[in-house]
């Protein structure tokens, strides 16, 4: 396999392996979140603020992959 | 196939390079267009804020009503998710917002990519203004700001004690070598933070502006979606969570928490005192 095929190969590896994570890690959150504010209606605003400050967090993962991607793409010669 | 059908439309859209082109040179500074791009969101945020201020009155009229509003909500906001500080770092955290949000959205309006330049490396010419976080250097560059506050504000609340969290000589001369190893971990988390905190801004708008310009090469009017989509919840989000983030960790530092194996008995009778009520403490000093 040359140098440009195992690129494309690579970037495409990495984020479909990296969104894996990231799609359960933010639907656990969620679904939490969602559990959370059945029980406790009232503290909705709450729950729905530490629910988005995890969601970030799970995502910066699938944004490192992606990162990794556009270098494999796009700087490496 | 949909490529086939927009090619004869739309022609082929460059996609737009990691770096930032450079426009031109003052002797050693380079200066591209990302940071041209950000003197451009520096004019609109003056005349923005120029307009919000100019005629202040004790009874509002709508436009005043409206900046009070958002100015309230983001106190409030930062008040409560800012512990004690939350207050007394408004300042830090409204600016964070307001400058990244500005940054953010005035790169999706049409026609700030469209004012083009000659020549970049390949000889092809470039766009003038660009997204000022869409390049590495900026985003890292206020990570880097963040950083420095955070340990700042960590050493005027604990004075130089601060430092023993990450390198823990105390520990190390008592005979514990295992805190100052999760000494080391705290350090490489910090340095976690910058990278986190300037990726994530980097790549959520460097990556919407080439996912952007790849659906307009691939299939022209369906890029409308994405635009919504960048405009209403990315650039938003991503300005949020830098200054809730900057505001968190710079609170998370403040507070006075005693350091455990210093005051860590008291601290936790106290806890568990008012967790689980006088009673059940006072029967199991009794018991």
């Amino acid at each position: 396999m040359d140098a440009h095929a195992a690129q494309l190969l690579g970037a495409g590896l990495a984020i479909g392996f990296g969104a894996i994570g990231a799609g359960i890690g933010i639907g656990n959150v969620s679904g939490k979140a969602v559990e959370g504010i059945s029980r406790q209606p009232e503290l909705k605003n709450d729950l729905q603020q530490v629910m988005i400050l995890g969601i970030v967090f799970a995502e910066t993962v699938a944004i490192y992959a992606l990162v990794v991607a556009i270098i494999l793409l796009f700087v490496v010669k | 196939m949909p490529g086939a059908v927009w090619a004869g439309i739309f022609p082929p859209i460059k996609t737009p390079p990691v770096n930032a082109e450079p426009v031109l040179s003052i002797g050693p500074v380079t200066i591209t267009n990302s940071m041209l791009g950000s003197l451009v969101g520096l004019i609109v945020l003056g005349i923005l804020i120029y307009l919000a201020t100019r005629k202040l009155d004790r009874r509002p009229g709508k436009g005043q009503a409206f900046v009070e509003l958002v100015v309230g909500g983001l106190y409030n906001f930062s008040k409560s998710s800012g512990g004690a500080v939350g207050g007394s770092l408004f300042p830090l955290f409204g600016a964070l917002l307001v400058w990244l949000l500005v940054n953010n959205w005035i790169a999706l309006i049409p026609g700030f990519g469209q004012v083009t330049v000659c020549c970049d490396k390949a000889g092809e010419s470039f766009p003038l203004f660009r997204a000022m976080n869409a390049d590495y250097n900026s985003t890292l560059a206020l990570a880097l700001m963040v950083f420095l506050l955070i340990h700042v504000f960590g050493v005027r609340s604990h004075g130089l004690k601060y430092f023993v969290e990450f390198v823990n000589i105390p520990a190390l001369l008592k005979g514990r070598p295992i805190d100052f190893i999760v000494g080391l971990f705290h350090t490489i988390g910090e340095f976690a933070k910058i990278i986190s905190l300037s990726f994530r801004l980097f790549a959520n708008i460097y990556g919407g502006e080439l996912l952007i310009a790849v659906v307009l090469g691939l299939a022209g009017p369906v890029a409308v979606v994405f635009y919504g989509l960048e405009f209403l919840v990315v650039a938003i989000v991503q300005s949020l969570i830098f200054g809730l983030l900057a505001l968190i960790y710079i609170a998370l530092v403040s507070e006075h928490a005693e350091h455990p194996g210093e005051h860590g008995e008291a601290g936790s009778h106290v806890a568990t005192q008012k967790l689980i009520g006088g009673d059940a403490a006072q029967a199991t000093a009794s018991a």
